[in-house]
């Protein structure tokens, strides 16, 4: 990937994990692994969506010509930020280079999988009424998405100005 | 449908390979409102790949977030691939097409 750094500092972006949130990071992470490796479900496809519209045939080429780069990459994100993590217990990580990116990227990851599980990925008026399972899926996303945010302060504060800024985000 | 932005990288109109030179126009790179990725993300990720100032990224994130879809890129057809595999690469529901 040629992305551009982003307050590419030499301050290692230091992360907190308690015991349990080291574990569900590694039963999160293990689940997306058996999807990537397993046959295309709507999990897949989502992380796999389309790439050229109106135009089935280019489309079918253009999913072919990247889908191999992006599952090695989605793999190997996955394997490089669990090697992070000790096999149990509280962890206090320095993320350093491209590590904090990484470590984004799988969050999200992470979200969308557990979206799709429970439909959290439709809009919200056509989504079923919440039980059980959504409830969870829903306090884990929260909690995934606090992560990002609290990376974001550190690689890209500005990624999150707008938070003080728009008064009114509703569409 | 919005803009391409002041900052999205330059137009390439042709290919050269040889003695041909091809016609084919640029492709737009589109992403698409989606209720999962934080908007902070979506800003983030804009920045990353494109380089966007954030006043920039937090306008595309806005219209995608408002309208539904945002255009962050017009280039020709392999740059737009690339484009398309980042914003897949983090997430994001992205498409290509042909520009009108």
């Amino acid at each position: 990937m040629s992305d551009q750094p982003l307050a590419p500092g030499d301050e290692p972006v230091v992360i907190e994990l308690r015991v349990e949130e080291v574990r569900m990071l590694r039963t999160l992470g293990e689940q997306l692994r058996q999807r990537l490796q397993g046959p295309p479900d709507r999990v897949v496809q989502r992380l796999f969506p389309q790439v050229v519209r109106d135009d089935a045939a280019l489309d079918r080429d253009a999913r072919r010509l990247i889908h191999d780069d992006l599952m090695r990459e989605r793999l190997a994100r996955l394997e490089d930020v669990l090697g992070l993590l000790p096999d149990d217990g509280a962890a206090t990580v320095g993320l350093v280079d491209d590590q904090p990116q990484l470590l984004m990227g799988l969050l999200n990851d992470l979200r969308l999988s557990l979206a799709v599980s429970v439909g959290l990925d439709q809009p919200v008026e056509e989504r079923a009424e919440p039980d059980e399972a959504t409830e969870q899926a829903a306090a884990l996303m929260d909690w995934l998405a606090w992560w990002q945010e609290r990376i974001l302060r550190s690689i890209d504060p500005d990624a999150l100005r707008f938070y003080e800024e728009e008064s009114d985000l509703s569409a | 449908m919005p803009t391409a932005p002041a900052e999205a990288p330059v137009v390439d109109p042709g290919v050269t390979t040889g003695d041909e030179v091809t016609t084919e126009g640029p492709w737009d790179v589109i992403v698409w409102d989606d209720p999962v990725n934080l908007m902070s993300y979506v800003v983030w990720v804009f920045r990353k790949i494109f380089g966007f100032t954030e006043p920039v990224a937090r306008k595309l994130m806005l219209d995608v977030h408002k309208r539904g879809k945002a255009l962050v890129a017009s280039e020709p057809r392999e740059q737009a691939e690339l484009y398309v595999q980042q914003l897949h690469g983090y997430g994001l529901q992205a498409t290509m097409e042909r520009s009108r």
